[in-house]
């Protein structure tokens, strides 16, 4: 503690307000951070409390996850579901969890078998997890397959080609691809395509989407992924969050369009206070 | 406690990374050890983790073992494969733990069958993306007939054969002008407002685990 006390006494000029990191934007991005945190809690704490919170958008993509599943139950082949590397830390896997215990939750209803492909091995013990859950929550834990949870290759191309592979042998009448993807989206989603699986893919990968688009059936885009991942738990508490993510875009957009008329009329107050 | 432990470690870990990341005096601070050698404490974590996550590829290696010798044990369909899967796993690991990452026959085996195999596979890209390609742009409806022309253009203003054309230092720049206009306003205006939608997502996503909302990776629905 006394190492601390020095190293701060000794260091402190170098810092933004004497504390913050010396990196563009640190501090805006603090109190953005923390406007958004009190929104968000403001819009849960409401829906909570029962009281009124604004509309929230309709996403398709999500109804096509039933309709999907539905078809594999009825043609009795499996559902693929698959989010590359994706690991522990990352926020993007929380949101792929959401959309995986929706999945399983399906399958565990209509007695469909699973196929989850992982090239994260931390990741995969998760899944495992929730995939056994959701067949216990279904009150048929005999029917989880732990075979089912695979672990591939953390080596970008060999899982590729090992999805590919089982795509390719299983057949899957759904397949589901969610999260961050590389090079090897288009890869996975035209062996989907090969085998005639309806496909909705999911990704906050700006590169990727236009392939996604191309090759799937249904793609949510950008933070569609993340307002997705909330509205399928159907929980107006997790509502709450999502009617404060969409505030705090149009307040976004306010500040983009200040900051543009600013510019125009050379005063730079609003730049130099978001780049502090 | 099954469920509150993992909901607190997370909530505490990530007020930890984000205190880390924003406060000067805590990202800076350095550790001695007992050597007498100092580094900095958020790469001391960092490196835990990495080191926790290496110890977690037994996990994965585990799975793979289970797996396969399940198929070979049941002789499901193409269960040899599965033989020549173990084999290559564990004969690649042991070999690279004599050899060292350096190894002749380590190096030898990467540089002459991953290398290759690699590249195989990224260019089946090539050909998947014209697969691809041709059924998003078959002209069904006014966006994807405009989608058409727009790739075109991209496509024309990428090529010599475009330049040759409509040379870029003609009218309007040519192909390559047009190409440049559309990748440099509508092109990043489209793709700013997505990663702007994506930072606030990824935000309230943060929030909602931390918040101790979002439960569903603890496999509760």
């Amino acid at each position: 503690m006394s190492d601390l006390l020095l190293f701060l006494a000794a260091e402190a000029p170098k810092y933004k307000w004497g504390i913050f990191r010396d990196v563009k934007g640190c501090v805006f991005g603090f109190l953005v951070g923390i406007a958004l945190f009190v929104l968000t809690y403001i819009m849960i704490q409401r829906a909570r409390a029962g009281l009124k919170i604004p509309e929230i958008r309709h996403i398709p993509g999500l109804e096509a996850f039933e309709e999907a599943v539905g078809r594999a139950t009825e043609m009795g082949r499996p559902v693929h579901i698959t989010n590359y590397y994706e690991y522990m830390g990352d926020y993007d896997t929380f949101a792929f969890w959401s959309y995986l215990a929706h999945v399983a939750k399906l399958c565990a209803q209509y007695d469909t078998r699973i196929i989850n492909t992982n090239s994260d091995y931390l990741t995969m013990v998760v899944n495992e997890e929730i995939i056994r859950q959701a067949y216990l929550e279904a009150g048929r834990p005999d029917a989880f397959n732990r075979d089912d949870v695979r672990f591939l290759s953390d080596w970008q191309f060999g899982y590729t080609m090992g999805v590919a592979g089982i795509v390719a042998r299983e057949k899957p009448a759904a397949q589901f691809l969610i999260g961050y993807f590389y090079a090897e989206a288009l890869i996975i989603a035209e062996s989907g395509n090969l085998v005639g699986a309806v496909q909705v893919a999911a990704t906050s990968a700006t590169a990727q989407m236009p392939f996604f688009v191309a090759a799937c059936d249904y793609t949510l885009i950008g933070e569609e992924y993340y307002a997705g991942a909330a509205l399928l738990s159907k929980e107006p508490v997790i509502y709450g969050s999502v009617v404060a993510e969409d505030l705090m875009r149009v307040a976004f957009y306010a500040l983009i369009i200040a900051g543009a008329i600013l510019a125009t009329l050379k005063v730079d107050a609003l730049r130099n206070a978001v780049l502090f | 406690m099954r469920r509150e432990i993992p909901i607190i470690l997370t909530i505490v870990f990530l007020l930890v990374r984000a205190l880390f990341e924003l406060i000067g005096p805590l990202y800076d601070f350095q550790i001695t050890f007992p050597d007498g050698t100092k580094e900095n404490l958020f790469t001391t974590i960092s490196n835990a983790v990495v080191f926790m996550s290496v110890v977690a590829l037994f996990m994965g290696m585990w799975n793979l073992t289970r797996n396969h010798v399940g198929n070979i044990r049941r002789k499901r369909e193409n269960w040899p494969y599965s033989i020549w899967l173990l084999v290559l796993l564990y004969g690649y690991a042991i070999l690279g733990i004599i050899e060292g990452m350096e190894g002749k026959h380590f190096d030898w085996i990467y540089n002459g069958v991953i290398v290759p195999l690699d590249s195989t596979t990224l260019s089946l890209l090539a050909f998947f993306i014209a697969s691809a390609a041709y059924r998003a742009f078959r002209v069904r409806s006014l966006e994807a007939g405009l989608m058409m022309v727009v790739a075109f253009i991209i496509m024309m203003g990428n090529t010599s054969l475009g330049n040759a054309i409509w040379s870029q230092t003609s009218w309007l720049g040519g192909f390559k002008g047009i190409r440049d206009w559309l990748m440099n306003v509508p092109n990043a205006a489209g793709f700013r407002a997505i990663n702007l939608g994506l930072f606030i997502g990824g935000y309230v996503a943060a929030v909602r685990v931390a918040l101790g909302l979002e439960r569903r990776y603890l496999g509760q629905d």
